[in-house]
């Protein structure tokens, strides 16, 4: 047996072939692996060892010496073989020149994924999962209304006071309240412009290039949701340059 | 008894079923021979683990509960001629006379036909020497002919006649960049396929990220097979630890389904193995429980090139082994729960389990690999690993839209049309991950 690593434009990899192989007869297992036509197929043969080169076809076609070359491959242990394809035409070269190219894959649709039995869209609809889970969607909608109730009857009225900001996951933070509205991106609802004393936000009270509030200084604004916004009394104001934080930077959009 | 066989199909499964074998019989005291090694009474780590992979025959010799199958005899040549050709009966190694040609279709359907009633037969002697069989585990390439084609025969013919015994896989997923034969994407697309429904889980590994660990940690110039077989072989060895040694977690082979798979379509868990150091380097690193663990976080410690930070996880398993205690565990569990970059699956629940296994990991004499006192696999089934299905399924839709070298599978009596119906399930497959990553509530609640 001969151990052959194969390398054409399209493959790396490593073979065992019997000794006897003819040259055709080699050429035929080369071309299941990389998938160069024989009739076109150069190769290039060399001993691993001492990269020695041992044997090569310099003409695409049936080799003339082949009859002389009976058993190149006798006596060798190690080889690595070098395939290349010079009919720019061929399958393989447009293949390569293609690999790095956006395909237009052909998705499935969303009706024929729907149809499907076994799927994890149907799965999460017959347990009432993640959007399927009609309590907790009932429960979001009424949070939003509430939010919405809570924008409109006191924050409004609020815009330059001095409030409190609870996110979750992060500890309270005070602010001075300067906008309540929608904002310019994929976040639907109502949402509050706060201003921190120092670089407590995620802003400067744009959005998308739009500005909402200030702008500010750097880092001084974020756009948060109702509910986690408290409206503090105004003399509590001379305490807004107590801040802290916890916000990483890596969030910052 | 909890027996468990595994099965090596075709080239890469064959080879990577010998670095396996050479490791378990060093790590339970086996010689080559299949007799203890000198001084030894009884077979290393507990009696019960032991008998999972090995069965003792009658004359103190230990023979493991494995089958080899190729359509081709030059691998298994080596192993009727290599070190360990007296650990395996003659009958638990198959080797045809023609290969497969990189061909599914040969696997599948002509030539792998041949083999298969005596492979049946072979593994139905192995079955009949278990008192508790619990199921299979299979060894195989997707890119390859005999692995993807066979394999997945296999699989559907194992379903048919075990029933519900669980199969587990370990499969080589084709490299990003480097092919073994130019029709992979096909291959791996169609075997996929077949697969999807008979495998409860599968443990993909990628050549090239074997490769560039074997570059940059092992410190080796120009990985061969062997040297990447040989770190594949540690990790399914860190895998299958827990049924072979006395453990806590995943000691039934349902159990990786149960702790990693929500759904069964879902059930190829992203294989994370650290430290992979080699021995020049061993002496400089602490390898402390939380460096280890927070290792397994980064892509260059992943069995698969895909980037998890992209993704979001249904389910993780850390497996350590060697000398660890639980302290340290649950606190590095906590800094990784507390990692901005670790995003759960929300709607559904979601856990970490861990098991710990007291034997250390064995490096074989031959591997660069040093020998260190505690390692840790992580299996986490993140959404990110759909990029595999992604890449692959590209290649598959350049070449198909050619229609270059369907031929060779039409003459080989398959249809376009199973070519077709594999790729829709694939789109299917890389949709439901997309479903699973979606509905994540923890909405934005600042900008």
């Amino acid at each position: 047996m001969v151990r052959v690593v194969i390398k054409s434009e399209l493959v790396n990899t490593e073979k065992q072939f019997p000794q006897t192989l003819k040259l055709e007869q080699f050429k035929d297992r080369l071309y299941h692996v990389t998938g160069v036509e024989p009739n076109d197929m150069e190769i290039v043969v060399k001993r691993q060892y001492d990269n020695k080169e041992i044997f090569s076809t310099k003409t695409g076609g049936r080799n003339s010496d082949e009859d002389q070359n009976p058993n190149f491959l006798e006596d060798e242990e190690e080889l690595i073989v070098i395939v290349t394809d010079p009919n720019t035409q061929s399958i393989t070269n447009q293949l390569a020149t293609q690999a790095d190219e956006l395909s237009s894959t052909q998705p499935i649709s969303e009706e024929d994924y729907l149809q499907r039995e076994n799927s994890v869209l149907r799965w999460k609809m017959a347990h009432g999962y993640g959007r399927f889970n009609a309590a907790q969607q009932t429960q979001r909608a009424a949070q939003t209304k509430q939010d919405e109730a809570y924008a409109r009857e006191q924050l409004m009225a609020a815009i330059g006071h001095p409030c409190s900001v609870m996110v979750h996951g992060s500890i309270s933070r005070r602010a001075v309240l300067r906008y309540v509205g929608s904002l310019p991106l994929g976040a639907t609802g109502t949402w509050c412009g706060v201003e921190f004393s120092e670089a407590a936000g995620k802003n400067n009270g744009c959005i998308n290039g739009v500005t909402l509030f200030g702008p500010v200084a750097p880092g001084h604004g974020s756009f948060v949701r109702p509910r986690a916004v408290k409206i503090l009394p105004k003399n509590e104001d001379s305490k807004t340059d107590d801040v802290h934080c916890d916000v990483k930077s890596d969030d910052e959009i | 008894m909890r027996e468990v066989i595994s099965i090596n199909v075709g080239q890469a499964g064959c080879q990577i079923g010998n670095a396996c074998w050479e490791l378990y019989s060093l790590e339970h005291g086996i010689k080559p021979d299949g007799h203890l090694e000198d001084g030894l009474s009884k077979p290393k780590g507990g009696e019960e683990g032991f008998s999972t992979f090995f069965h003792e025959t009658g004359y103190g010799k230990f023979v493991p509960r494995a089958i080899y199958v190729d359509l081709e005899p030059n691998v298994i040549d080596e192993v009727r001629n290599g070190p360990y050709k007296d650990l395996f009966h003659p009958e638990q190694l198959i080797s045809g006379k023609e290969d497969a040609a990189n061909n599914y279709a040969r696997g599948h359907y002509t030539v792998g036909r041949e083999i298969l009633g005596d492979v049946l037969d072979r593994i139905r002697k192995l079955a009949d020497q278990c008192d508790g069989l619990q199921g299979f585990l299979f060894t195989h390439s997707l890119g390859g002919g005999t692995g993807s084609g066979l394999g997945s025969l296999l699989l559907e013919e194992l379903s048919a006649e075990y029933g519900k015994k669980s199969k587990l896989e370990f499969a080589v997923y084709p490299a990003p960049q480097v092919s073994t034969s130019v029709v992979e994407p096909y291959n791996t697309v169609l075997t996929t396929h077949t697969t999807l429904e008979h495998a409860d889980c599968t443990f993909m590994v990628d050549n090239e990220a074997i490769y560039d660990m074997c570059k940059r940690n092992l410190d080796i110039p120009r990985p061969s097979f062997a040297n990447l077989n040989n770190l594949i072989a540690q990790v399914v060895s860190s895998v299958t630890a827990s049924l072979r040694f006395d453990g806590s977690l995943n000691v039934d082979l349902n159990e990786f389904q149960t702790n990693l798979v929500p759904y069964p379509r879902i059930h190829f868990p992203l294989v994370s193995y650290s430290p992979v150091l080699s021995k020049s380097k061993a002496f400089h690193e602490s390898n402390s429980v939380s460096e280890i663990t927070n290792a397994c976080f980064e892509p260059g410690n992943q069995m698969v090139k895909c980037d998890p930070r992209d993704g979001k996880y249904m389910a993780t398993c850390l497996l350590y082994r060697g000398d660890v205690v639980t302290r340290d565990v649950q606190r590095a569990v906590e800094q990784v729960k507390n990692k901005k970059t670790v995003q759960l699956v929300d709607w559904c629940p979601t856990g970490f389990k861990i098991g710990i296994c007291y034997e250390p990991p064995t490096a074989t004499p031959n591997s660069q690999l040093a020998t260190v006192d505690r390692a840790v696999c992580m299996l986490s089934n993140t959404t990110s690993i759909a990029e595999a299905w992604k890449r692959i399924d590209r290649k598959f839709d350049l070449m198909y839209a050619k229609r270059a070298f369907v031929h060779w599978y039409v003459g080989e009596g398959m249809e376009e049309g199973e070519f077709t119906e594999a790729r829709e399930d694939l789109a299917a497959l890389e949709r439901d991950y997309i479903e699973v990553g979606a509905d994540s509530y923890a909405e934005e609640e600042e900008f």
